[in-house]
C-alpha cells in the first residue's frame, strides 16, 4: 500500500507525540506533565483518525489516478527540495559570512540563475544591504551578525595586533 | 467611555513617529496586498520584529495600518488585473474585472475604494462606541473563564478556518505543545530543552512566525517560478477622476446594500476564527439574492463590487475588538496582532479596555486613518500600483528571504533564532502542503503559556471543579458544539437523504 506525503506527515506527528508523552510521564511535577500528556495523547488520537481516513481515501483512488498523482507528486517534492536548498544555502552563507555579504551572494546567484539581468541583480544586491545597514545598524542600533569567517578574521587580527 | 483615555489615545497622533509608522504600514500593506502569493499574514510576520525596537504607540498602529491597506491593495489587482491580490478580494474579481473589460475600470475601482474605505471607518466608530457595552461583560470574566475563552478561540480558529476540522485541531494542539518548550511558568523547571541553553527561553515567536508564514511563502514563489500574475501585461490606466467619482456615487445610491454588507463584515469579524474572506463571500451572496437583477452578477454588476468591499474592511474593526477585549483573535491576522501585544508584555483582556484603553483607542483610530490613507493613495496611483503584481519572482524572493531571516535575528539578536526560522520553515511547508492551519498552530503557540498559567491558577484557587460556574459551563458547551457541529450536520444530512430515498 502506497503512503501519501500527508500520511507520512501524520506518522511523524504520531511518533513525535508518542515521544512527548513518554518524556512527560517521566517528569517530576504534575504541573510539568499534565498538559503535555493530555495534549500529546489527544493529538495522537486525532492523528490516528486522520491517518485512517487518509489510508481509506487512498484505497478508493483508482490505480491510474494514483500513478499519475504519484508522478506529479514526486516532481513537486523535487521542486520543493530545490527551493528549500536555496533557503539552506542562504542560511549557510549568513552563518559563514554574515547578513550583508550573504544577501549580495543570494541576489546575484538567484537572479542570474533565473534569467535576471546583471544590472537588475547588481542594483538589488547593492540596495538590500544598504537598506539593512541603514535601518538596523544606524537607525535601530542593532548589530548585524557578521558571520563566522569575519569573526575569526577579526580575532586573528586582534591576536596578531 | 473614559474620555480621558480616549483623548490620550488621540494625543498619540501628535507624534510624527506615529504618522510615519502608519504611512509605512499603509505603503507596505498596499504592496503586500497587490502582490498575489503574498498575503496579510506574510506582511504582518515581516514587520513583527519592529515591535521590539519601536514603542507600542508606533509599532501597533503600523501593524493595524498594514492590515487595513493590504485588504484595499488586493482589490486593485482583482479589478485591474483579474487576479485577487488577497483571498478577501476573490468575490470582487467576479464583477470587478468584467467592468474593467467594459471600459469601466475607474468606476469599479471608485466603488471598491469608497465601499471599503467607508466600511472600515464606520465599523471602527462602531467598535469605539461598543467599548462601554463590552467592558462590563469582560470585567465579569473570572480566571477560570479565561481558560475556556482561550480554548474557545483556538477551537474557532481551528474548526472554522480553511481545511479539515481534524487537521485544524491537530494544528492548534501542536502549537500548544511547541509552547511548552522552555521554562514552565509555575515551577520554573525547563521542559523539552534536551540540555540546550538556547531552548530554555522557549521558541522565539518572531522566528516561528517567519518559519510558518513568510518563508513558506517565499519557497512557494520559488516553486511556482516565473511571474506572479500570468496575464497580459496591459493595465488600464485610470486617468479620469470622473470615473472614480461615479463609482463613489454608486455606493451612495446603493447605501442599503453597503450598510447590510458592513454589518455582515462587522458581525463576522466579531466572531472569532472566521475571518474577512468568509464575510466577503457572504456579503456577495446576499447582494445577489437581494438584487432586482441577479442575472447581471458575474458580468459586471456594480453591486457585486460594492458588497464584498464593504464587508472586507468592516471585519477588521470587529475582529480587533474581539482580539483586544477577550484575547481571542477574530482572524488569522489578528492572531499576529495578539502576538505583538504579548511580545511587549500586554495581555489582551480587561486591561485593554481599562489600563491600556488609550492604546486600544489609538489602534481603532488607526483603522480609520489607515483606511483613509490607503484609499487616497490607491485612488491616485492605482494603475501604477497594479504593475507591482508583474514584478518577477526573482526580485521578490530574495527580498522576502532577506527580510524574513533578518527579522528573525533582529528580535533577540541570537543566531539561534535564524536556525529556528529555517527549521520551522519545514513545518510551515508541510502545513501548507497537507492542508493544516498555520494560524491555528501559531495561535496555540502564543496562547499556550497563558493557557497553562490560567489553568493552574484556577486549579489552585478553585480546585478541580473550578469550571462549575455558569460562564465556564456555557463556554464548554459552545466549544463542544463547535467541534461536533460539522460531524452532526453530516450525520443529519445522511439520515435525511436516506429518509428521502426510502420515501
Amino acid at each position: 500500500m502506497k503512503m501519501t506525503g500527508s500520511a507520512y506527515f501524520l506518522v511523524v506527528i504520531m511518533v513525535t507525540m508518542a515521544i512527548v508523552s513518554g518524556i512527560s510521564l517521566n517528569m517530576e511535577y504534575l504541573e510539568l506533565k499534565l498538559l503535555p500528556l493530555i495534549l500529546s495523547i489527544t493529538i495522537f488520537a486525532l492523528a490516528t483518525i486522520a491517518l485512517t481516513r487518509e489510508i481509506l481515501s487512498v484505497r478508493r483512488t483508482t490505480g491510474s489516478e494514483a500513478t499519475g498523482a504519484a508522478g506529479g507528486g514526486a516532481r513537486l517534492v523535487r521542486r520543493h527540495l530545490i527551493a528549500y536548498s536555496w533557503l539552506a544555502g542562504y542560511f549557510l552563507a549568513i552563518y559563514l559570512f554574515g547578513f550583508l555579504v550573504a544577501i549580495v551572494m543570494l541576489v546575484l546567484a538567484y537572479m542570474r540563475t533565473h534569467d535576471g539581468r546583471w544590472l537588475a541583480a547588481i542594483s538589488l544586491a547593492i540596495l538590500l544591504p544598504v537598506l539593512a545597514y541603514t535601518l538596523f545598524d544606524i537607525l535601530l542600533n542593532i548589530d548585524l551578525y557578521q558571520g563566522l569567517v569575519f569573526i575569526w578574521l577579526e580575532r586573528m587580527t586582534w591576536v596578531r595586533g | 467611555m473614559d474620555i480621558g483615555a480616549f483623548m490620550q489615545g488621540v494625543s498619540y497622533f501628535g507624534d510624527l513617529g506615529v504618522w510615519l509608522s502608519i504611512f509605512v504600514g499603509v505603503a507596505v500593506g498596499l504592496i503586500i496586498g497587490l502582490i498575489p502569493g503574498l498575503n496579510t499574514l506574510v506582511g504582518l510576520a515581516l514587520i513583527l520584529p519592529f515591535v521590539f525596537v519601536l514603542p507600542p504607540e508606533q509599532s501597533l498602529p503600523m501593524m493595524v495600518a498594514l492590515f487595513a491597506a493590504s485588504i484595499t491593495g488586493g482589490s486593485i489587482t482583482a479589478i485591474l488585473v483579474n487576479v485577487p491580490g488577497q483571498d478577501t478580494s476573490a468575490p470582487t474579481l467576479i464583477d470587478g474585472f468584467p467592468l474593467t473589460k467594459k471600459g469601466e475600470a475607474g468606476r469599479a475601482l471608485g466603488a471598491a475604494l469608497t465601499a471599503s474605505g467607508t466600511g472600515g471607518i464606520t465599523t471602527a466608530v462602531w467598535a469605539l462606541l461598543m467599548i462601554p457595552l463590552v467592558l462590563p461583560m469582560v470585567m465579569a470574566l473570572r480566571l477560570g473563564d479565561m481558560v475556556f475563552i482561550i480554548l474557545l478561540g483556538l477551537t474557532f480558529i481551528a474548526v472554522l478556518g480553511r481545511g479539515s476540522q481534524i487537521k485544524g485541531l491537530i494544528s492548534g494542539g501542536l502549537g500548544l505543545v511547541i509552547s511548552f518548550i522552555g521554562f514552565q511558568t509555575t515551577t520554573g523547571v525547563p521542559r523539552f530543552t534536551f540540555g540546550s541553553i538556547y531552548l530554555y527561553e522557549g521558541i522565539d515567536m518572531i522566528a516561528l512566525a517567519m518559519g510558518l508564514f513568510a518563508l513558506p511563502a517565499a519557497i512557494s514563489l520559488i516553486v511556482r517560478g516565473g511571474a506572479i500574475a500570468e496575464v497580459d501585461a496591459k493595465i488600464v490606466a485610470i486617468r479620469q477622476t470622473r470615473a472614480l467619482l461615479q463609482g463613489a456615487k454608486d455606493v451612495y445610491h446603493h447605501w442599503g446594500l453597503w450598510l447590510r454588507s458592513n454589518l455582515i463584515g462587522y458581525i463576522v469579524g466579531l466572531a472569532p476564527g472566521v475571518g474577512a474572506t468568509a464575510a466577503t463571500f457572504v456579503a456577495y451572496g446576499q447582494a445577489k439574492l437581494s438584487s432586482k437583477h441577479p442575472e447581471t452578477f458575474g458580468s459586471g454588476a456594480i453591486e457585486g463590487v460594492i458588497a464584498p468591499e464593504a464587508a472586507n474592511n468592516a471585519s477588521q474593526a470587529g475582529s480587533m475588538l474581539t482580539t483586544l477585549a477577550l484575547g481571542i483573535p477574530g482572524s488569522a491576522g489578528s492572531a499576529l496582532l495578539l502576538a505583538a501585544l504579548l511580545m511587549i508584555g500586554i495581555i489582551p483582556g480587561p486591561q485593554m479596555l481599562t489600563k491600556h484603553l488609550a492604546l486600544t483607542t489609538s489602534m481603532l483610530l488607526t483603522v480609520i486613518i489607515g483606511n483613509v490613507l490607503a484609499v487616497v493613495i490607491a485612488a491616485s496611483l492605482a494603475s501604477n500600483l497594479a504593475k507591482l503584481s508583474f514584478v518577477p519572482n526573482r526580485i521578490i524572493v530574495p527580498a522576502i528571504l532577506f527580510v524574513a531571516l533578518l527579522g528573525a535575528y533582529a528580535g533577540e539578536q541570537q543566531f539561534g533564532d535564524v536556525v529556528t526560522a529555517v527549521v520551522f520553515t519545514g513545518l510551515g511547508l508541510a502545513i501548507r502542503r497537507f492542508g493544516y492551519s498555520a494560524p491555528a498552530l501559531f495561535l496555540g503557540f502564543i496562547l499556550g503559556t497563558l493557557f497553562e498559567k490560567y489553568l493552574f491558577m484556577s486549579l489552585g484557587s478553585g480546585g478541580p471543579l473550578f469550571f462549575l460556574k455558569p460562564v465556564s459551563l456555557t463556554l464548554i458547551v459552545i466549544i463542544i458544539a463547535v467541534i461536533f457541529m460539522t460531524p452532526i450536520k453530516k450525520m443529519l444530512g445522511y439520515i435525511f437523504r436516506r429518509g428521502v430515498k426510502a420515501a
